[in-house]
């Protein structure tokens, strides 16, 4: 009866993550296979809490939160079950630096589409320094894996008898086949891609380039549109008024383009935006004091 | 068992039905047996076979087993072995039933050599892996023999054993560093220095006999060691150990040195600083390997187990008094105590560790006076949250001794402090790996 390992996984390649794999029996946990071959029911996540939003009502509260990593987000949610984490997420102030040990939970939806998120046991709020040791440590497991896959999808015939043979356990040989099966071949580039960014974080002063052309963002974007913005089912409206928040600094307001790179970073698109601010408008919710900046009334 | 272990035999079978079920059928009777009816692997396949009328395996059988060579003790009636014939050579015998031809010679595999003698009269070529199907074994001198006879039946092996153990003592195994001792290292010739030597009285059929054990080291670990003869140890000297053989004791090797094992006084001596200052490991691999003597660990703490916190002692033994009463002594005078159980994570595995009073009270500045005070107002659980609070996430370097238990993975800490990250140079190290791949 070992204890679950706490993964050290950034939010992409978790976020990213379909497979369930869930015992038979009642008790027994579940895991998800991440896109490397990993399956994982408890992890160890560092970033920047950004956004916390109370839920249910003031005699239940629970809260989600939403956790920013070199490449996307976690999304956190505590409540009744996690009283101790819910605690110190009703005192924490955005943004602050966190370190969150928690469980793995998925939800699908109708349509098919499986989103994940994390179940806190325990938040720390931390220091700078630990959430760049926490991406040191995420990008050599990240590395590690990614390695791995790479040599076993060079095998003229994948399976787990010759993935063990290649020095791996049964149970690695079990979760990469599983991921194989799930996802194919991953994508290196969009890994790659991670690595450089969070290489960057680390070592500023350095001149990182692993040789990877375009920016980060537009790949990020691409698996994470559609994907991240229903996570949770947010309300954009919602989202949308705390972004005029967050952004607004001075009296002209918010710049519709601003708003937009903003709405970008959780997965909603340009179009998506243009129809919210109309919409807000309409209620008479913000308004637009100069041409193509918004504020909230 | 679990759901991955069955995995292999799911393929077995498939291949042995030649598709005449889907695989969810099959995978799903496999489960059924196994894990909610809770059969054993051999009757499930055999189970299963049978019902989608796989080859014909009959009904009446005696559970027959697989062994490896150095498994076998010489009364087994129905085992299989798969093994290279090392030396082999026709005979011709008397028998009752009027002349008749065998085969005699040995067999070997990864684990040891066996003499074999074949009933059946099948051409058996040396150099050749088979699988020896339904034989019996008989002992004869403390060897054991190999037999196959007419319910045997000998064939091919598909894969080839390559590295047959080799039984003859004359050659000398490789030198091994000490940190590099597996498990599965049979016997190994090693340089290290005798850290410490304690000597133990045991009695044998043969007499009194006097064990000397200790822990020897090199720069690459430590290991523990005992020695059935007296090779005139002495500590902190260094000597070359040839030809000991490693055994597990709780699944941590140890280094036997025996009979055949020859000592001699190194040239080079390993001094007292060279030797290794702990074996820095993942917890993965720990978990892998059950154990190990004198590692470093490096990971957060994860989680804080029960029976932390404010304990009470008893005065005359000091062990911990559970329900105001010491297993040892009825009037048991108590002493307040802190500690704490510490789970440490290193994202492959974690492992517990004990923080007494002085590791407690100086990495969460809560010390006991004070956490009696607190607890006075607070309770005792609320100690606990407190201390929890200061420590989860923390990272911590643990050196020690770990072993596996039926609760995990357990270090006992010789020393804890605060794991001292080098960003920056551990960042430049990894780039330049991956800069090196790409």
């Amino acid at each position: 009866m070992n204890r679950e390992t706490a993964y050290r996984i950034f939010s992409n390649e978790l976020n990213i993550s379909t497979r369930v794999e869930k015992g038979d029996e009642e008790m027994s946990p579940s895991y998800v296979v991440s896109p490397l071959g990993t399956m994982i029911n408890r992890v160890m996540i560092a970033g920047v809490l950004t956004e916390v939003y109370k839920e249910g009502s003031d005699e239940e509260p629970w809260w989600r939160g939403k956790v920013l990593d070199v490449c996307g987000n976690f999304y956190i949610n505590t409540g009744r079950f996690q009283p101790e984490a819910s605690n110190v997420m009703s005192g924490l102030e955005t943004p602050s630096y966190i370190t969150v040990i928690g469980k793995v939970k998925t939800y699908t939806t109708n349509d098919d589409r499986t989103f994940v998120s994390i179940y806190p046991e325990h938040i720390i709020k931390t220091e700078e320094q630990d959430y760049i040791i926490w991406i040191l440590e995420a990008l050599r497991f990240l590395w590690t894996r990614l390695l791995r896959m790479n040599s076993v999808l060079k095998l003229p015939n994948i399976t787990v008898d010759s993935i063990v043979s290649e020095g791996y356990t049964s149970q690695e040989a079990y979760e990469i086949m599983q991921a194989i099966d799930e996802y194919g071949h991953p994508e290196s580039g969009m890994y790659l891609r991670i690595i450089q960014d969070a290489m960057r974080r680390i070592l500023p002063n350095e001149n990182i380039d692993l040789g990877l052309s375009g920016s980060i963002e537009e790949t990020y974007n691409k698996e994470e549109v559609g994907k991240a913005s229903t996570i949770y089912d947010f309300d954009k409206e919602d989202m949308v008024l705390a972004y005029l928040d967050e952004l607004d600094v001075d009296i002209r307001g918010v710049s519709i383009s601003e708003l937009i790179r903003r709405g970008e970073k959780d997965g909603i698109t340009a179009e998506e935006i243009e129809e919210i601010t109309n919409n807000l408008m309409n209620k008479s919710m913000i308004y637009e004091p100069n041409l193509g900046y918004l504020k909230k009334i | 068992m679990q759901e991955h272990d069955l995995i292999p035999h799911f393929e077995e079978l498939k291949q042995a039905l030649e598709g005449r079920v889907s695989d969810e059928v099959l995978l799903n009777d496999l489960r059924n047996y196994v894990f909610k009816y809770h059969t054993d692997i051999i009757s499930a396949k055999r189970a299963v076979i049978r019902k989608y009328g796989g080859p014909n395996i009959g009904f009446v059988t005696s559970t027959d087993m697989v062994k490896k060579i150095e498994e076998l003790t010489g009364d087994e009636q129905n085992v299989n072995i798969t093994a290279k014939v090392t030396f082999c050579q026709n005979k011709k015998i008397n028998s009752r039933n009027g002349e008749k031809d065998i085969t005699s010679g040995i067999i070997g595999d990864e684990t040891g050599q066996v003499s074999f003698t074949d009933w059946s009269g099948k051409n058996i070529q040396k150099g050749c892996t088979y699988i020896f199907k339904n034989c019996y074994c008989k002992k004869w001198n403390d060897n054991v023999q190999v037999n196959t006879g007419v319910k045997s039946s000998i064939e091919e092996s598909p894969k080839e054993i390559e590295n047959v153990f080799n039984v003859s003592f004359s050659s000398t195994p490789t030198e091994t560093h000490i940190g590099e001792i597996k498990n599965d290292s049979k016997r190994v010739t090693v340089v290290g220095r005798i850290q410490s030597l304690e000597t133990r009285e045991i009695v044998t059929v043969n007499g009194k006999k006097i064990i000397y054990s200790g822990i020897i080291a090199d720069s690459t670990g430590k290991i523990q060691y005992s020695a059935w003869n007296d090779f005139s140890l002495s500590i902190g000297k260094t000597y070359r150990i040839i030809n000991a053989y490693i055994k597990s004791w709780r699944g941590i090797p140890q280094i036997n040195m025996g009979d055949y094992t020859r000592v001699s006084e190194a040239n080079m001596e390993i001094g007292e600083n060279e030797v290794s200052q702990g074996n820095e490991k993942m917890i993965g691999d720990l978990i892998k390997d059950n154990g190990g003597i004198d590692v470093i660990i490096r990971g957060a703490v994860v989680g804080i187990v029960p029976k932390s916190g404010i304990i009470k002692r008893c005065s005359q033994c000091n062990r911990v008094i559970i329900n105001d009463k010491c297993m040892m002594h009825e009037i048991a005078k108590s002493v307040p105590d802190i500690r704490t159980k510490i789970v440490v994570d290193d994202g492959t595995g974690s492992i517990t560790a004990v923080m007494d009073r002085n590791y407690t009270e100086k990495f969460t500045g809560i010390s006991l006076d004070s956490a009696i005070e607190f607890a006075r107002n607070h309770g005792e659980d609320a100690v606990v949250k407190d201390i929890g609070s200061k420590l989860y996430t923390k990272r911590l370097r643990i050196r020690g001794n770990a072993t596996m238990d039926e609760y995990g993975l357990k270090i006992k800490a010789a020393e804890i402090s605060n794991d001292v990250i080098d960003v920056e140079n551990e960042a430049k190290e990894l780039l330049k790996n991956i800069e090196r791949v790409l």
